[in-house]
């Protein structure tokens, strides 16, 4: 049995990497596709969008469009005060549960 | 190449747009407009290699695929018939004597909101009681053959009767106990809940 450990981990994760994006700034579809892509979070901009819709639908981050100073009117998203929660959330439990799995699958280095 | 700057930038979305049939409309619509921002403005050879960047529609397509047929908190499956099978179990043991009944038993039978051990029971409790009442009766009757005075407040034949009320009586109830264990799991198979013993706790 093969399992794309890297996908299943990511599954879990990407989401609130979104979230944690959009809490520094605002950002437009393409320019948290290239984040996410070039982090190896995503493997293309197709993944993004659905995931940002059901964000949305959750309430937990919202668009709105905006020209930028150069370029054409784009359509930002940015974090709600429930996303903010949620990231909040999430990053309460990521410390202690990334160091209760090091401990069980982590190696002894001493 | 400048004549024929918007020519690779419309032909990749149009390639987009159609790889994208079947896709949730309002995800489909919002890649497409986002990836238009994104190219609009651009000099020929940037577009060029955003486009290189972004890749095959065909990929884009698949992942937004994938994206959006992930299951968001749906009902538990074949709830609604579950919910059915009880409540023909509950009326129709009034409603069709015996017949109303049994239908009703054998299809909870096929549900899977229930478990292996909860349907036995279902099965036997019936069953049994009939059994029952009939061997008390049948030994009473044996013990006191020619009892002018019957041993049993009813009499044989009451108690005897009573055997004939089960199938009108007992089915609704389970009917009721049964809707009550289902709807606290939320009607989810009982499988997925607890494979070893589910019932057999403080219920």
């Amino acid at each position: 049995m093969t399992v794309d450990v890297g996908a299943q981990l990511r599954k879990g994760v990407v989401e609130f990497c979104v979230l944690g994006l959009l809490e520094r700034e605002p950002m437009y579809g393409w320019q948290l596709s290239d984040r996410l892509v070039k982090a190896g979070m995503i493997a293309s901009i197709g993944t993004l969008y659905p995931m940002l819709s059901r964000l949305r639908n959750q309430g937990l981050v919202t668009a709105y469009d905006e020209a930028s100073a150069s370029g054409p009117v784009r359509k930002y998203y940015r974090l709600t005060a429930e996303g903010d929660a949620q990231l909040e959330t999430f990053r309460l439990q990521w410390g202690p549960f990334a160091a209760t799995v090091h401990d069980l699958v982590g190696k002894d280095e001493s | 190449m400048t004549q024929n700057s918007s020519n690779p930038v419309t032909a990749y979305l149009a390639r987009l747009d159609s790889a994208m049939a079947g896709v949730e409309p309002s995800v489909r619509a919002e890649i497409v407009s986002g990836i238009r921002e994104e190219l609009a403005g651009l000099d020929p050879a940037d577009a060029a290699a955003r486009i290189a960047d972004l890749g095959d529609p065909a990929l884009i397509a698949a992942e937004a695929r994938a994206g959006t047929t992930a299951p968001v908190a749906e009902p538990a499956p074949g709830r609604t018939l579950s919910i059915v099978a009880v409540l023909v179990l509950i009326v129709g043991s009034f409603a069709v004597p015996v017949l109303g009944a049994l239908v009703g038993l054998i299809w909870v039978s096929l549900s899977a909101a229930w478990s292996r051990r909860e349907k036995l029971v279902m099965w036997l409790v019936p069953v049994v009681s009939v059994v029952v009442i009939l061997a008390v009766v049948a030994v009473l009757e044996a013990l006191n053959p020619d009892a002018t005075a019957p041993t049993l407040p009813l009499g044989f034949a009451g108690v005897s009767h009573l055997a004939l009320l089960i199938p009108f009586v007992v089915p609704p109830i389970e009917g009721i106990v049964l809707l009550v264990r289902a709807h606290r799991r939320g009607w989810r198979p009982e499988a997925l809940i607890a494979n070893r013993g589910g019932v057999g706790g403080p219920a």
